[in-house]
């Protein structure tokens, strides 16, 4: 019996170690989490070389033993383990590794999220495609607390201005660094004309990955003498892992104007003000007076045998409905070792205002290897633009925009034969004739390759290497014909030239990361950089042409012209960067820049910047640790010193300028006074923060308190003109900036289905000048200008006007306050008594946005409010158009609120009486408060309502997904001060100028993968 | 081990090929030169001196404003408001500041840089350079006294006539104990103007002169005759000098007065034989539509026109006598249906030269000198060449009196920039033609009075910023 139970305890035995060290084939699939398949991934039994890989579908096959472990990998991928057991099948997802451990892109390096001290935002890919305007970076305007987005203009192509944490630099640029896949590239226009083609609108916006926006010490500092003004890196999209998959994207809009523009007079309300004026100033009755008025005004007797029709201007120079069309295709696949994206883009975009359009093209390329130790990646990208555009920004009698203002509608836009009108009484010219026969145009192409090689001598120690190639060749051509406009007294005039900027950029950086103990996170990273920019420039001119529709330069053979120029500059940086991290919980970041540049001279190019930031991740100590409430809680504080250094080129330099010529020979001048210790300005910035997460992640967001001090700051030090100069640059001023921001966002609701959530962010400003340079005495040299001021204990260019009192009730005469330092409240009867009175901000007290985004099923939808206020917005151009004279119903035009002039003693009304003059202080229209309002507003910035349909039934139409949204941009606005009746979103001088109009579209968009 | 020479041998190379240092960033100066370096020789010398007459050519000052500001403030013109410019917002009186200061001081600093050059050290003739420093000399003092004319207090009343508030009279460039200069008297202004006009006349050798485009001793003579004739009457002392310098380039300058059937012709040709200096221009060097022939003529421009009026003062059209030249149809007509000057700066682009000095002033200022001195019989005979040149004859005048000089030099000078600076120098009101269209008044219905504070510009807000010493002017 007793052998029997041995024999049997030893068959089991045996039995069970047979099983257990029997092999067994194990086959399965390996996909990522949207069940693409993965081939290549690495299954291997653990702790064995036993190991294969999956094919082309993803499958495998694998023989382990029953209690093996299974280690499922692959690039980029969370790794999986599974112990074998009954299951001969074992199906695998993996996870991408970002999603649990977000990485931060600084540009110069990624970083843990958790190990960032510094102030980022992201803003994504779905965000940033669609945008309806050419620019890129105008999808930020409402995501990004402390930034600002202006788009000057609504033709398209042209460049947008950007302002991060207010502005901290008089003369200098205040716009931020723009960063592409680790490289910074020059932004801005190379425009000769006065319409413009931004540099940033020449890259797809479906290219991009993600705009990261790095605003405080640590994250700018790294940057050096370029990081002052905050700095925008854009990371372009890379090709992704698995078969190949192409993606196609239309989207179809229609955009108009956002806003009405300020009503203008029709002719007979011209004709009645105009006689008006002779009423009240000579006495005369009304019937003579009208009589005069149709005899003497220019166009006004032709307008009334006509049957008094008005020529409908405002119509005339508008577009309804402009279409803009985009469409882009991608490709991109890959395998563990290697993957590729390939995209291509086109639009086509007309301006809401004639003879204003836009088209590109646009292709890239981006490719990864792993080659054993070495990771290479490189991308180009090459677009070209061409941007019919009209003239813009001033009172130019050719600007379409202008016509509206200025033309008498006593003038018609046609014949009766039906051909335009080119026999004006008037010197405005026809804008609709010059649309079809004028030429203004930009053409723009520019090729951008960017390469690294990585080199890894071990997991931790890195070597990478970084070039990169801009070439930008921007060609512009004018041409103003011969029968009517500005082109008439040359007999046609003709204008060609070509810009070209080729700049290029190596970085070469060690970077080592170890962890100690499982608790001591070392990294460290050095950087040495070089960029180099050249830019030459032709152009040449012509005028008095033979005959019509011949428009290049050649044909034009009187008073050629010819002139070309070159300017280069170089930038030199070294930098260290120490993040140290103990236990995830305290985290220290520490860098130091030396950077030089070649716009100073010879012994002051170089300057050292560094920074440090401190971060407690809260939630990682013991005590919140297990917290079911507070998710992640982060403080977080950084400090340091940044640059700018965006003096123009050669400006240290007092020199002879060669370009003049009397009498046929040539003529040497001074072309400026110099300054042999000019510098970069400095900027201190420290901020603290606390980023925190709530109710399982229901509740995030973070509030960040700043104060930026910029110093030695380069100030056009005015000179007496006695000198033969106006001013100096020399680095004296300090202006503070200091505010708090504020984003909170929340899923209000999230079940499997239905997920509700609201996204919010708010900025406040403070600006303020703190120190301006002295003048011989002692004394502050006070900015002080027509229209804004700069003092010491106030903000930059605020608001310095004579304050308008309104209409004497009795003689119809305007008034001012008196004002000055003051705020003398006596009523005086002209402006020149009245004095200049500091009456108000030009930057925004507070800005920030407000969205919420439901997804329901396949459905979502997203709104996006942006608003801005506590500042005071100038309308320029009143001068003319609301002068109760005869400038805006004799000379010009008018607008429609004139018809609420005074006419007769007791009248109570803001329009003085017309007074047959062109005298525009005396009327009325001179520089004052009565042109200033308030520019608060509120702006429904984007709205979108989308569907993707599900899985299974795009699987059966062929696709891997279809989606299709309806967007629109703009399409609400709310102006809180009723007398402001244009755009408020000014550029950042604070003033309305011509431009064409700001947008609002509306597209349907489809979006299909394959 | 292999591998790591490999390795260090690569990265050895990288690092050379990367390695920058200072060097490395000294920027391109292609285009300009240092000015510590730029002048070496006499032709560097009397490039940089083509400056100041380039400069002189601006729209702000002879290419345009400073002519049509002596004109469009009187009887002669006015502006209609066809592009804004000239009317009263131009002439707005407001303290933001207005006129050619900026502009003047740009040519006055250039002649800086030539009078205070090191010549020891320039290579070429010495005698050469000495007449480039004279003509430097001269331009200097023209440019002041264009200033003290558009600025000085001297007019308006209660501010002290001789000792009133000039210019500064400015004689270094980047000097840094002058760059904030107080504003020296009128009566100190003239001093500097006529010494300097001395020097330039003792340094000038007529054996470099070119063209009338540059200055010349000639030149400098005019100018003197010119200045101290206006300044007489502030100091009349100074008559005297302006007789003798107009009677010197009457004898010995070679200009000779252009006679009845060439006068329209003087116009379009350069370095007329009338003339004594001009400024040059061409074709490719004009000022376009900022120039004097488009605020005269041009379509979208044409602002400023020949005042014509029933009622008041009489107009240009009235004061031509039958067979005058220079009321003919050639010269004084029509354009875009108001009447305008169609003889003088013809060509629409603005190619031709703007005369500033020809020989006919100095016979009008030497019969203007000599009947001050009161010499009648010369004062008599030296007003009557004019006429008797412009078809109307010997002896057109009877008698040489104050009024009638005036009245002829109107004539003569009729838009060549001279209107304002006689009616006010003659202590008289701007007349009234009609009201209706001389808008350029404040609003008061009239033109200003004499001594009025608008006889002269205000100073700019950038230069009081700037310059602590500065004192504005009275009523601003």
């Amino acid at each position: 019996m007793k052998k029997l139970n041995f024999l049997m305890t030893l068959s089991l035995m045996l039995v069970s170690f047979w099983g257990f060290s029997q092999q067994v084939t194990i086959t399965g699939n390996v996909a990522d989490d949207s069940s693409l398949a993965l081939p290549g991934a690495t299954v291997i039994v653990e702790g064995t070389s036993n190991g294969v890989t999956t094919d082309f579908d993803g499958n495998y096959s694998i023989t382990a033993s029953v209690g093996d472990v299974l280690v499922f990998s692959y690039v980029g991928f969370e790794t999986k383990t599974v112990t074998v057991g009954r299951d001969r099948k074992i199906n695998i997802l993996l996870n991408t590794s970002n999603e649990l451990d977000e990485v931060v892109v600084t540009g110069i390096t990624t970083r843990n999220l958790k190990r960032s001290t510094s102030s980022t935002v992201v803003v994504d890919a779905a965000q940033i495609e669609g945008v309806a305007m050419t620019s890129p970076d105008a999808a930020l305007q409402g995501r990004v607390a402390g930034l600002r987005v202006v788009s000057q203009s609504g033709t398209p192509g042209s460049p947008t201005s950007i302002r991060i944490r207010g502005e901290g630099s008089i003369t200098g640029s205040n716009s931020p660094l723009f960063v592409i896949d680790g490289v910074p590239v020059v932004n801005g226009s190379y425009s000769p004309l006065t319409n413009d083609l931004g540099v940033l609108s020449m890259i797809n916006p479906s290219d991009i990955e993600s705009i990261t926006v790095l605003k405080d010490a640590s994250a700018t500092a790294p940057y050096g003498a370029r990081g002052s003004n905050g700095v925008i890196v854009i990371t372009t999209k890379s090709g992704s892992a698995g078969e190949v998959q192409y993606q196609i994207t239309s989207n179809y809009g229609f955009q108009n104007y956002a806003m009405d523009e300020r009503p203008m007079l029709t002719g007979n309300q011209r004709l009645e003000l105009g006689a008006e004026t002779l009423i009240n100033d000579y006495g005369w009755d009304k019937e003579r007076a009208t009589n005069y008025a149709l005899n003497v005004f220019a166009g006004a007797a032709a307008w009334d045998a006509g049957g008094r029709v008005d020529g409908n201007w405002d119509e005339a120079v508008k577009v309804k409905d402009a279409p803009d069309a985009v469409y882009n295709f991608s490709a991109s696949g890959g395998n563990a070792t290697e993957n590729f994206r390939l995209s291509l883009g086109h639009r086509k975009t007309m301006g809401t205002s004639i003879g204003v359009n836009y088209e590109s093209v646009s292709g890239a390329f981006d490719y990864k290897k792993k080659a054993n130790k070495v990771d290479i990646t490189t991308s180009v990208r090459v677009s070209n633009a061409v941007q019919q555009g009209q003239l813009e920004g001033s009172s130019y009698f050719a600007a379409p925009q202008m016509t509206r203002i200025f033309m008498s509608p006593f003038q018609q836009v046609k014949n009766a034969d039906g051909t335009l009108n080119t026999n004006l009484s008037t010197s405005v010219f026809n804008t609709v004739y010059l649309a079809e026969n004028n030429i203004s145009e930009l053409d723009g192409t520019r090729a951008l390759s960017n390469t690294a090689l990585t080199y890894s001598f071990s997991d931790n120690l890195k070597f990478q290497t970084r070039y990169s190639l801009d070439y930008n060749l921007t060609n512009s051509h004018r041409y103003q014909n011969a029968v009517h406009g500005g082109g008439v007294s040359d007999n046609g005039y003709a204008y060609q030239s070509t810009g070209r900027s080729f700049t290029w950029a190596f970085a070469n950086q060690l970077k080592w990361d170890q962890t100690f103990n499982d608790v001591h996170y070392v990294s460290a990273l050095a950087q040495m950089s070089f960029q180099k920019q050249k830019y030459n420039f032709l152009s040449s001119s012509g005028e008095n042409v033979a005959t019509d529709n011949l428009i290049y330069v050649s044909s034009f053979q009187t008073n050629q012209s010819a002139s070309g120029s070159f300017s280069d500059w170089k930038e030199l940086g070294y930098l260290a960067l120490l993040n140290y991290s103990y236990d995830d919980k305290y985290i220290v970041d520490l860098s130091y820049r030396y950077d030089g540049s070649s716009r100073f001279a010879m012994d002051y190019r170089f300057g050292g910047f560094w920074s440090a930031g401190l971060a407690w991740n809260i939630t990682e100590e013991d005590f919140l640790s297990d917290s079911d409430i507070v998710n992640n809680l982060k403080l977080r504080v950084s400090l340091g010193e940044t640059g700018n250094n965006s003096v123009g080129l050669n400006s240290y330099q007092s020199l002879f300028g060669y370009g003049g010529s009397y009498d046929d020979n040539g003529a040497v001048s001074p072309s400026s006074f110099g300054n042999g210790i000019l510098t970069w300005e400095k900027q201190a910035q420290y901020d603290i923060g606390l980023d925190f997460s709530l109710l399982d992640n229901r509740v995030s967001g973070s509030i960040v308190a700043f104060n930026k001090k910029t110093s030695d700051l380069l100030q056009s030090v005015p000179l007496s003109l006695t000198s033969g100069h106006s001013s100096q640059s020399q680095n004296i001023g300090e202006v503070e900036n200091k505010g708090i921001e504020i984003e909170l966002s929340s899923d209000v609701i999230r079940t499997d289905n239905f997920t509700w959530s609201i996204y919010s962010n708010y900025a406040t400003l403070e600006n303020k000048i703190t120190k301006l340079a002295k003048d011989a005495e002692g004394n502050d040299l006070n900015i002080d200008g027509g229209y804004t001021r700069s003092r010491v204990g106030e903000e930059l260019n605020s608001w310095y006007l004579r304050q308008w009192a309104g209409v004497n009730s009795d003689t119809g005469n305007p008034m001012y306050y008196k004002g000055g330092e003051s705020y003398d409240m006596t009523i005086v009867n002209s402006l020149n008594q009245a004095e200049q009175t500091p009456v108000g901000n030009r930057l925004p007290k507070y800005t920030g946005g407000l969205g919420t985004r439901v997804n329901w099923g396949g459905f979502y939808a997203d709104a996006n409010f942006y608003f801005s206020g506590g500042n005071k917005i100038y309308e320029r151009w009143n001068w003319y158009s609301q002068a109760t004279n005869l400038l805006s119903t004799r000379y010009y035009q008018g607008a429609a609120s004139l018809m609420d002039r005074w006419q007769k003693p007791g009248d109570i009304t803001n329009v003085p009486r017309m007074r047959w003059s062109t005298n525009r202080d005396a009327t009325g229209s001179g520089n004052s408060t009565r042109f200033l309002y308030d520019g608060d507003y509120v702006r429904l910035r984007d709205l979108v309502v989308g569907y993707n349909i599900n899985r299974d039934a795009a699987e059966k139409l062929g696709f891997d997904s279809i989606a299709l949204n309806v967007k629109g941009t703009n399409l609400w606005t709310w102006v809180k001060d009723d007398g402001l009746q244009v755009d408020p979103e000014v550029a950042f001088s604070g003033s309305w100028e011509i431009y064409t109009p700001i947008l609002k579209s509306i597209s349907v968009g489809l979006n299909l993968k394959f | 081990m292999k591998n790591i020479y490999r390795y260090l041998l690569i990265f050895t190379a990288s690092a050379l090929v990367v390695s920058c240092g200072e060097s490395d960033l000294e920027p391109t100066l292609a285009l300009d030169k240092d000015l510590d370096s730029g002048i070496n020789s006499a032709a560097d010398l009397g490039f940089v001196l083509n400056s100041a007459y380039d400069r002189m050519s601006v729209t702000g000052y002879y290419g345009r404003d400073q002519i049509i500001m002596g004109e469009v403030r009187t009887d002669n013109a006015y502006a209609n408001g066809n592009s804004g410019r000239f009317s009263n917002s131009d002439m707005d009186y407001s303290s933001n500041g207005a006129g050619p200061w900026s502009s003047i001081y740009r040519v006055i600093a250039i002649t800086n840089i030539v009078i205070n050059a090191d010549t020891s050290t320039l290579t070429g003739s010495a005698a050469q350079i000495t007449h480039i420093q004279g003509q430097a000399h001269a331009l200097r003092a023209l440019a002041h006294f264009d200033l003290l004319q558009d600025y000085g207090q001297h007019f308006i009343d209660g501010q002290g006539g001789a000792s009133s508030l000039g210019v500064p009279y400015v004689k270094t460039y980047k000097d840094a104990d002058y760059l904030e200069p107080e504003r020296g008297t009128v009566g100190s202004n003239i001093g500097d103007i006529a010494a300097d006009l001395t020097s330039a006349i003792g340094m000038m050798d007529d054996s470099f002169n070119t063209s009338t485009s540059y200055m010349t001793k000639a030149g400098a003579y005019a100018i003197l005759a010119r200045a101290t004739l206006y300044a007489g009457s502030v100091d009349p002392s100074l008559y005297a000098t302006a007789d003798s310098a107009a009677k010197w380039v009457i004898a010995n300058s070679g200009a000779s007065p252009v006679s009845s059937s060439g006068f329209a012709s003087s116009y379009t040709t350069d370095n007329a034989s009338n003339s004594l200096f001009e400024l040059a221009f061409s074709g490719t060097d004009s000022r376009g539509i900022n120039g004097i022939a488009y605020i005269l003529r041009g379509t979208s421009y044409g602002d400023v026109r020949i005042l014509t009026g029933d009622s008041g003062a009489p107009d240009l059209m009235d004061i031509y006598g039958v067979g005058d030249v220079r009321g003919a149809a050639n010269m004084v007509g029509t354009a875009q249906g108001y009447p305008t000057m169609l003889g003088k700066f013809p060509s629409m682009n603005g190619e031709d030269n703007v005369t500033l000095f020809r020989v006919e002033e100095m016979h009008l200022i030497a019969a203007e000198t000599s009947l001050r001195a009161g010499n009648a019989a010369d004062a008599l005979s030296y007003l009557n060449n004019i006429p008797a040149i412009r078809g109307l004859g010997a002896d057109y005048y009877a008698s040489a009196t104050l009024e009638n000089i005036l009245e002829e030099r109107r004539k003569e000078f009729a838009f060549e920039g001279l209107r304002f600076h006689d009616l006010s120098r003659m202590g008289m009101d701007m007349p009234s033609v009609d009201p209706f269209k001389q808008t350029n008044d404040d609003l008061t219905g009239t033109p200003p009075a004499y001594g009025s504070y608008r006889y002269a510009y205000p100073i700019a807000l950038s230069e009081r910023n700037a310059n602590p010493n500065m004192v504005q002017n009275y009523g601003y």
